[in-house]
């Protein structure tokens, strides 16, 4: 299933909703969930819905080069999971709903390493490094299929 | 081999004095193009776009650029375009419909994608008046 295949399969749901409240009878069952955007989602992937950490996360960092690991990791506004790469990757791995051949898979190992680096450079203090750590194990989680 | 960054730096080279006020050799020698692309040059494009009127004709040609990169025949040098810095530009609307106007058309097509994706509907509007 193609991205614009998941839009047509969304719009029909938006339809069908609309309809539903107009002509459908009352016992019919409308399978899809609406996010807090009010974006609708098939029931199917209802699991993967989720709200973005990303603010918690900035406003927790002090550190300019974990904040903009932070700032390249997570997306405000992502409705997947909890809006960051790790997510990301557990939800194409799982739906099979890819933009491009592999995804985040690359991007994330490759974060990795910078998040690496930035707890090697021993700068960092110790909430910072406990949040470097915690980004670190969900992108290493998440690669391993976990 | 030239990288793609080096490719980018060399087609629009003002860039470059941004590039390294952002580089830093203990965090980016050797590291993955996405982090180059991700932690080096999207903060200097959206420095660019902070300034948007002073740099309009560097930021067309970084978007034509951009649409090359698109159209690419190697699909991991469009992700990490898609991974690095399109994605980031639905961030903040402000920055996305200065934007949009100077995307090509893949390059559209492929940010309302990502938008989509992300499930940030609410970015479509923007491209309405461009479609």
């Amino acid at each position: 299933m193609t991205l614009a295949d998941v839009g047509v399969f969304i719009s029909t749901f938006v339809k069908a909703y609309v309809d539903a409240n107009r002509t459908i009878e009352q016992e019919t069952e409308v399978d899809f969930y609406v996010t807090e955007n009010g974006i609708v989602i098939p029931k199917e992937y209802g699991s993967w819905i989720g709200t973005s950490r990303r603010n918690d996360l900035l406003n927790s960092v002090t550190d300019s080069d974990l904040k903009n690991a932070v700032n390249q990791l997570y997306r405000p506004g992502s409705i997947i999971g909890d809006g960051g790469t790790a997510d990301s990757i557990r939800g194409e791995n799982q739906t099979g709903l890819l933009l491009s051949n592999v995804g985040h898979t690359q991007k994330g190992a490759e974060m990795m390493t910078y998040l690496q680096r930035i707890i090697n450079s021993n700068n960092l203090s110790s909430n910072d490094l406990k949040i470097a750590q915690e980004l670190l194990l969900d992108l290493s989680s998440a690669l391993g299929g976990k | 081999m030239r990288t793609i960054t080096e490719i980018f730096l060399d087609e629009i080279p003002e860039i470059r004095e941004k590039y390294y006020k952002y580089y830093k050799a203990e965090l980016h020698d050797n590291a993955g193009q996405y982090v180059i692309w991700g932690v080096v040059l999207q903060p200097c494009i959206m420095e660019l776009i902070s300034d948007f009127d002073n740099n309009r004709d560097t930021l067309k040609r970084v978007f034509n650029f951009f649409e090359k990169m698109v159209t690419s025949n190697k699909e991991e040098i469009k992700e990490i375009l898609m991974y690095s810095v399109l994605e980031t530009l639905g961030d903040n609307p402000d920055v996305l419909t200065r934007v949009i106007p100077l995307m090509g058309k893949n390059t559209r097509q492929l940010t309302q994608e990502i938008e989509i994706f992300l499930g940030r509907n609410y970015n479509l509007r923007y491209f309405s008046n461009i479609d």
